[in-house]
């Protein structure tokens, strides 16, 4: 019996150390209750916003490129079949993917607006916000955009407070968009050092605001905005329009909102410069017939930028690199640029005009609404459009050449489908577009200028967030 | 001649003190019915108090008077009783002793005999298990225990089955039951032992059995028992079989000459499409399954030798196992050694030592079947052959691709103007096969020392450490003409280098155990008491390392010195458990048994609010055989009654999972990655244990002298506070969350039964069958009514959990009709349309989400399993038969061969009105691709001849049989089942949310195989 009472000993000693034994925190990772706890931590969570934005780059284009009259997938497989010829379903994978990516990308700001107070350094802490603000405002405005009304998550909420995921009136979702895009206006930086080229700045959200303003038809408020960073000084037309997209010149004078890759880094880079070649995963996104058919002589320059290969076998010619390994490219991901902002310019400017059309225009006029394009076209080598100034009959026709501009100026980055939203005519671009490429049997139905939700979404809120109608 | 001298001498002397009535000296041989010699019988005389025991070869010498009787005694015989007389050469017989059921059973912690188990507890000796021509243990247990459903989900060599004891009980979790190795509990599967150094199986299935295992007892516990030696003359056993293995079934695919004759009876007799006219130039007649299938081959060499003293016993074996897969590329290779050691240091003191090494290489198909084979055209030669030169610019003898014949991307073939021919693939499926080298190297040890002190004849201490560890190495290299064609004249050599890629990872866990147990063990006149109490602390810690490369200068090296480096990695993870547990059974008269058992657990995965678990346990029996209208029954041997219950857990959730994890990720900004931190945002505190409840009762019964014995078990276990990863809508910014949330049901019976049919001298026959129903329900979703989860979102497939009904069901439309590809091209070789219309399932005259419906679930119905053993002279003969009912699998197979992806079949809905085709879905969210998945599988087949022991005496050997055996030597396969192996379950194995998913699973093989057994 002496022999048990010996044993025990060991027995307690070792319940004693159970606390500890049992206290284990990860080796490989952190625990949010022990982090971003100062000025360094919270911006290594600002980092993690834009590791979101470049999971968000890599799906963009094929719920808006694609689905537009830009391109079509070589091979029409499955979900990306079903984009292009609008018969998604709620269940479309990819359609899933980048609500999915969006939302989380604006929980990463959400995290790091959470642990703001945090930032010692105010300088920082005003850096930290605006970029967080800034790209939340940025995934709001693509998610308002495609989907209409949409969950408005501001903060980190409880995961059942289910009430606060429904969906919010697009107005609401707006009012953040701007509100935030106001603040990181005040916050941002005009520039970063070329060590931290990448993170956002004054000017990106400058043209973002200008963006949803146009998007609201508040031609007023973008004016500033655009004249603003048309006019600064830390951003030009490059004289060579292939420069803007190589890849040895990237973060360049025209860039003012662009997501970086790095080739070869870890899984830095990105997957679109191979789904885009002929190599991909559906063997190369290839430009339609009838924008290819746009191409005359005088756009010869950015013809060769924009598209390679010639006759039955063209490819998007835009972030490509053949040395680049499968999936794992360095080419940025241009959102937006200082071309983008001219023609913007000049849209507002026309929208804005109080003379009248088909009279002969002032010579600052001229200037503001037809000086714009011309200049996109003087850098492109592609000739002036209009040196009258009476030519345009009326304001449509203005647009018919500012539409055609930016297809051709901005083609295959993401402009084209949110163009033809904000113009209101996606339905009837489209319907004409099918036939104009053979292909009757594909139709746009009205109700398809909005995405369906996601479907798990309705299923795992048990119904709090809602379908579109039609889907 | 100088025997019988002795014997006269010895003669003499007997009869000198006989007449004197004093001590003689007594020998003689004890040996069994067959005459085979017993050792370490114990030989007492009666009412003296001397004793002794037999040696190796049997013989015994003691000293006794001429009138004195002899008891001669050993466990599992009867007790024999023999007068002296004259003492000389005493040739003693003992037999079995089968009424006493004296069978042991290995349980937690300890053993019992049979006849006193509480529990539900199945057994299984290694009877000629060594011998069914598989390379892993797990695997040759197919249909012989009852309620452990053992599947190959992956029919490869080398590969793992999946096995589930009684029901799916967790969401979350995996449902994997703890395996344990002579005590020691490995946080992984089976791998690590040897088939023919298994002595027996046991599993724990009941809660009451399993609780003493606590939180990771739940999904049941496998008890593995090797062999160890017994004191006596050493024996040197060999085993050693070699066969041959092939594809049991393969798919019934067009060729050209086929899909033009079905092409012409469905469009009766329109012209071909050009497609089919310009494939017919290259017609090549190539079976992509005769070019990835091969016959295959196993060979497995095993030795061992055991023995022992009265203090020492050993048991060391080597083995190698040789597995050539029936995929091309496919092998395994397994080198194991095993060396068992137990000493008893003094009469009070006892240590021991277990270790067993394990080293195997498996290289595996880098492609899933179904993409190797829907990738080689049908129509097109693999090799370029003259045809092929002339219209595509190959060199002669390359290899070909699709892309070869695409005007778009072969200027040469464009010239010609013929079509597209290129449809499926850029790559055939046998470069990607052959230019990709995977192999996974792992080195496994499991080694466990024990310490066993015994303070009185009744209690004693025991004290063992050990560890466990494995150290996998996976390989990959693949070459630069793998996915690109260098000859293809778009293809630089700088994309061909990039195409090159290079992986090593390896993958540590280091597991150490200390357990520490007293053990009471006393009988007092009517009653036995059997307990024990111990405490146990187990550490594992898992690393893992990551190593990428591209851009490999030349394919030659395939180490990653030679190639660019693009991604490195390192993580590593601890989780400790700290357990306290006791036991105690109690016997009255044999007859009323009792069992209190539990454990408390603490585990570093859990949240601290929630940390320890108890999971206690009470189960008893009544022997009525025992009671006195019985005790004299002429038929029945034995009749037992048991009801236990009891909780155990799951665990099997990851570690750290109750924190808001914050991992690393990067940003690129500047011109180098930034590294960034992001959160799960959601912790929980509370999260902890999942625990099922269980109840069991069971009846034994042996009769007509044991030639009959029945067990019959009913359950009835709930699972409640389950481990869920509660999906929450995306627009949290997570996709959800650890709870635990919910309950699930698990009914059902069990049933085995043994009969000795024909028991004579010559001619043995017996069966053994063993059945059992399981029933799932969930019943309680954490307040939701269910939760549809997408299998593969490329095609879309549903699983529905829904409260109410089993954990799993498959979930859509239903085929209404098909979608016809008239019109089409039909083009490439035996596409099909990609949707198919759908039932109007509420006639609501639209189809929508509305109209999806259950279409079936991945649970079997009943599954059994049968035994046949015949033993004719020195012939024997056994097979084992196992089936499974009513389960169906979601076989996404067919999608691929048939549509291919090719815009023949995504678009043939399209020549419909919109209004029809809005009631068109994809197959893969429909019925189309839910197949029954029952089966009946001859799982073995093995013919004996043992030498008669007049030769092996001449060859002085005891024992050499030569034998004939079969893995799926037949094997049935369900009506509308299509692909080649029902059991290939083999996507999204660690959720239990989405089981019965199937894609290009590995095909059943057959193996035929001859070997021989040969001991000294």
């Amino acid at each position: 019996m002496k022999k048990i009472i010996f044993a025990l000993p060991f027995f307690c000693m070792a319940l004693f150390s159970c606390k500890k034994f049992l206290d284990k925190k990860p080796e490989s990772g952190l625990v949010e209750e022990d982090y971003f706890r100062n000025t360094t931590e919270v911006e290594t969570g600002v980092f993690g916003i834009y590791d979101g934005l470049q999971a968000v780059l890599q799906e963009e284009y094929k719920l808006t490129e694609m689905r537009s009259d830009m391109v079509t997938p070589a091979n029409r497989e499955g979900e990306w079949g079903s984009l292009e010829d609008f018969n998604e379903t709620s269940t479309n994978d990819f359609v899933r993917l980048f609500w999915q990516l969006s939302y989380n990308t604006i929980g990463r700001s959400n995290l790091v607006i959470k642990y703001l107070n945090n930032v010692t350094d105010t300088t920082k802490k005003k850096y930290f916000e605006g970029e967080a603000k800034l790209i939340r405002a940025h995934m709001y405005f693509n998610l308002v955009r495609l989907w209409g009304d949409v969950p408005l998550i501001k903060e980190v909420v409880p995961f059942d407070e289910n009430d606060k995921l429904i969906r919010k009136s697009k107005t609401e979702v707006y009012n953040l968009i701007v509100s935030d895009l106001q603040t990181a206006i005040n916050d941002l930086p005009v520039s970063w050092s070329s060590s931290e080229a990448g993170r956002v700045t004054q000017g990106a959200a400058k043209t973002l605001l200008a963006k949803v303003y146009l998007a609201l038809g508040q031609y007023a408020q973008a004016k500033p905005l655009l004249d603003a960073v048309a006019s600064s000084s830390s951003y030009q037309l490059l004289s060579n329009y292939a420069d803007v997209f190589s890849l040895t010149n990237e973060m360049n004078k025209e860039i003012i909102y662009a997501v970086r890759y790095k080739a070869g880094a870890n899984g830095e880079g990105q997957a679109f410069t191979y789904d885009f070649s002929s190599r991909g995963t559906v063997k190369g996104i290839k430009p339609n017939t009838d924008f290819m058919s746009l191409y005359v002589t005088a756009d010869s320059v950015r013809k060769k930028t924009s598209v390679t290969g010639s006759g039955s076998n063209v490819f998007v010619g835009k972030f490509q690199d053949p040395t680049a390994a499968d999936r794992d490219a360095g080419n940025d991901w241009i959102v937006t640029r200082l071309a983008d902002a001219i023609l913007l310019q000049g849209e507002t400017n026309a929208n804005l005009y109080t003379g009248t059309w088909g009279a002969v225009m002032s010579d600052a006029d001229s200037a503001l609404i037809i000086g714009p394009i011309n200049r996109i076209r003087a850098r492109a080598g592609a000739g002036l459009t209009r040196k009258k100034k009476s030519d345009y009959a009326d304001l449509a026709s203005y647009m018919n050449d500012l539409m055609r501009e930016r297809k051709i100026e901005l083609a295959f980055e993401n402009d084209r489908w949110y163009d033809l939203l904000r113009w209101g005519n996606a339905v009837a671009i489209m319907n004409a577009h099918f036939p104009a490429i053979n292909r009757a049997t594909s139709t746009m139905k009205p109700y398809q200028v909005l995405m369906p939700i996601p479907q798990r979404e309705i299923d795992v809120s048990h119904g709090t967030i809602t379908q579109n109608p039609g889907y | 001649m100088r025997h019988r001298l002795l014997l006269l001498l010895s003669c003499l002397f007997c009869a000198a003190t006989l007449l004197a009535q004093k001590n003689i000296s007594v020998s003689g041989t004890v040996m069994d019915e067959n005459a085979t010699p017993l050792a370490d019988v114990t030989i007492s005389v009666k009412a003296k108090k001397i004793t002794t025991k037999t040696d190796a070869n049997g013989r015994f010498k003691l000293e006794a008077a001429p009138n004195n009787v002899l008891v001669v005694t050993m466990v599992g015989y009867k007790e024999n009783e023999v007068t002296v007389d004259n003492g000389e050469n005493l040739v003693i017989t003992l037999t079995r002793d089968l009424k006493a059921m004296e069978e042991v059973v290995v349980i937690g912690y300890g053993t019992v005999k049979k006849s006193s188990l509480t529990g539900s507890v199945s057994k299984v000796r290694n009877d000629n298990l060594d011998q069914i021509p598989v390379s892993r243990a797990d695997i040759a247990l197919q249909g012989k225990l009852a309620g452990v459903n053992i599947i190959t989900t992956d029919a490869q060599a080398g590969a793992a089955p999946t096995i589930q004891i009684r029901g799916a009980t967790s969401i979350s979790a995996t449902t994997n039951p703890l395996i344990v190795v002579d005590g020691y509990p490995v946080p992984t599967d089976l791998s690590t032992v040897d088939m023919n150094d298994i002595e027996s199986i046991e599993v724990l299935k009941d809660a009451a059995s399993a609780a003493i295992y606590g939180s990771r007892g739940g999904n049941g516990v496998i008890l593995i028992t090797t062999k160890m030696g017994r004191s006596g003359k050493t024996k040197i056993n060999f085993n050693l079989y070699t066969g041959i293995k092939n594809t049991y079934r393969r798919l019934d695919l067009y060729n050209l000459d086929e899909w033009i004759d079905f092409v012409q009876k469905d469009t009766k007799g329109a012209p071909l499409s050009t497609q089919i006219l310009t494939a017919e130039k290259f017609n090549a007649n190539t079976y992509p399954q005769d070019i990835i299938f091969r016959q295959g081959s196993i060979n497995n060499f095993s030795a061992n030798v055991a023995g022992g003293t009265n203090t020492v016993k050993y048991f060391l074996s080597g083995g190698v196992s040789l597995d050539k897969g029936v995929v091309i590329k496919n092998n395994y290779q397994r080198y194991n050694l095993r060396a068992n050691f137990s000493i008893k240091a003094s009469p009070k003191f006892e240590i021991g030592i277990d270790i067993s090494p394990t080293y195997s290489v498996t290289s595996d198909l880098p492609l899933k079947i179904h993409d190797a084979i829907r990738t080689i055209a049908q129509w097109m030669p693999l090799y370029a052959n003259d045809t092929v030169v002339k219209y595509t610019g190959k060199p002669v003898g390359s290899y070909v691709h699709q892309r070869d014949f695409d005007p778009a991307r072969n200027p040469m073939y464009a010239a010609f103007g013929f079509p597209s021919l290129s449809a499926s693939s850029d790559n055939n499926g046998y470069t990607q096969i052959m230019g990709t080298d995977s192999k996974l190297y792992e080195f496994r040890t499991i080694a466990n020392t024990f310490l066993k002190y015994d303070f009185t004849k009744s209690l004693s201490f025991k004290t063992s450490l050990g560890f466990f560890t494995s150290q996998r190495e996976r390989e990959l290299y693949r070459a630069s003409w793998a996915r690109v064609d260098i000859l293809n004249p778009q293809t630089t050599a700088a994309q061909a280098r990039a195409n090159t890629f290079g992986q090593n990872t390896k993958t540590g866990i280091m597991d150490l155990l200390s357990e520490n147990l007293l053990i009471y063990k006393k009988h007092f006149t009517v009653h036995d008491i059997d307990a024990i109490a111990g405490f146990t602390a187990q550490t594992t810690k898992g690393k893992r390392s990551d190593i990428q490369a591209n851009n490999f200068a030349t394919d030659e090296i395939k180490t990653l010195n030679a190639g660019t480096i693009i991604a490195a990695s390192t993580t590593e993870e601890t989780n400790n458990l700290v357990s306290a547990l006791f036991r105690v059974n109690y016997g009255y008269k044999d007859k009323y048994l009792l069992s209190v058992a539990s454990r408390w657990d603490g585990s570093s995965r859990f949240g601290p609010d929630n940390r320890w678990g108890w999971f206690p346990s009470a189960s008893a029996a009544w022997r009525i055989s025992q009671e006195s209208f019985l005790q004299n029954s002429q038929w029945i041997n034995e009749l037992k009654l048991r009801a236990s219950y009891g909780a155990t857990g799951n665990n099997n959730i990851g570690n750290y999972r109750y924190f808001a994890n914050v991992t690393p990720v990067n940003a690129v900004l500047g011109d180098n990655p930034s590294p960034g931190f992001v959160s799960s945002l959601y912790s929980n505190n509370n999260l902890g244990w999942e625990r099922t409840f269980s109840f069991n009762g069971g009846i034994d019964a042996s009769l007509w002298e044991n030639r009959l014995s029945i067990t019959l078990d009913g359950y009835n276990a709930t699972t409640d506070k389950l481990l869920l990863y509660l999906p929450i809508p995306y627009v949290t910014g997570v996709d959800g969350y650890y709870i635990n949330l919910g309950k699930v049901k698990n009914t059902g019976f069990e049933l085995e039964v043994t009969g000795k049919i024909v028991d004579n001298k010559n001619f043995k026959w017996s069966t053994t069958v063993v059945g059992s129903h399981n029933r799932n329900k969930l019943i309680d979703f954490g307040g939701n009514t269910e939760l549809i989860s997408n299998g593969d979102p490329k095609r879309n497939n549903f699983f529905l959990a829904r409260v109410g009904q089993p954990l799993v069901q498959f979930y859509g439309y239903v085929v209404d009709s098909a979608v016809s590809l008239s019109g089409s091209n039909y083009w490439p070789i035996g596409v099909a349309a990609e949707r198919t219309f759908a039932k109007d399932i509420n006639d609501d005259g639209v189809i929508d989400s509305k109209d999806r419906t259950t279409l079936g679930s991945p649970y079997p119905d009943f599954t059994w399993g049968m035994t046949q053993t015949f033993r004719y002279k020195d012939f024997d003969a056994s097979f084992i038969l196992q089936g499974s009912r009513g389960a169906e699998v979601y076989n996404v197979d067919p999608n691929y061969y048939e549509t291919q992806f090719n815009s023949t079949g995504v678009n043939a809905y399209l020549k419909y009105s919109p209004a029809l085709q809005a009631t068109t879905r994809f197959k893969t969210e429909s019925s189309y691709n839910v197949q029954d998945a029952s089966f009946i599988a001859l799982r073995s087949v093995n013919i004996g001849y043992n030498l008669p022991k007049k030769i092996l005496n001449r060859l002085h050997v005891s024992n050499l049989r030569f034998y004939a055996t079969a893995n799926n030597l037949w094997y049935k396969f369900a009506g509308n089942y299509s692909s080649l192996n029902p059991e290939g379950i083999n996507e999204f194995e660690t959720d239990p949310l989405k089981k019965g998913y199937q894609r290009g699973a590995a095909p059943v093989t057959r193996t035929i195989a001859f070997g021989l057994n040969l001991g000294f």
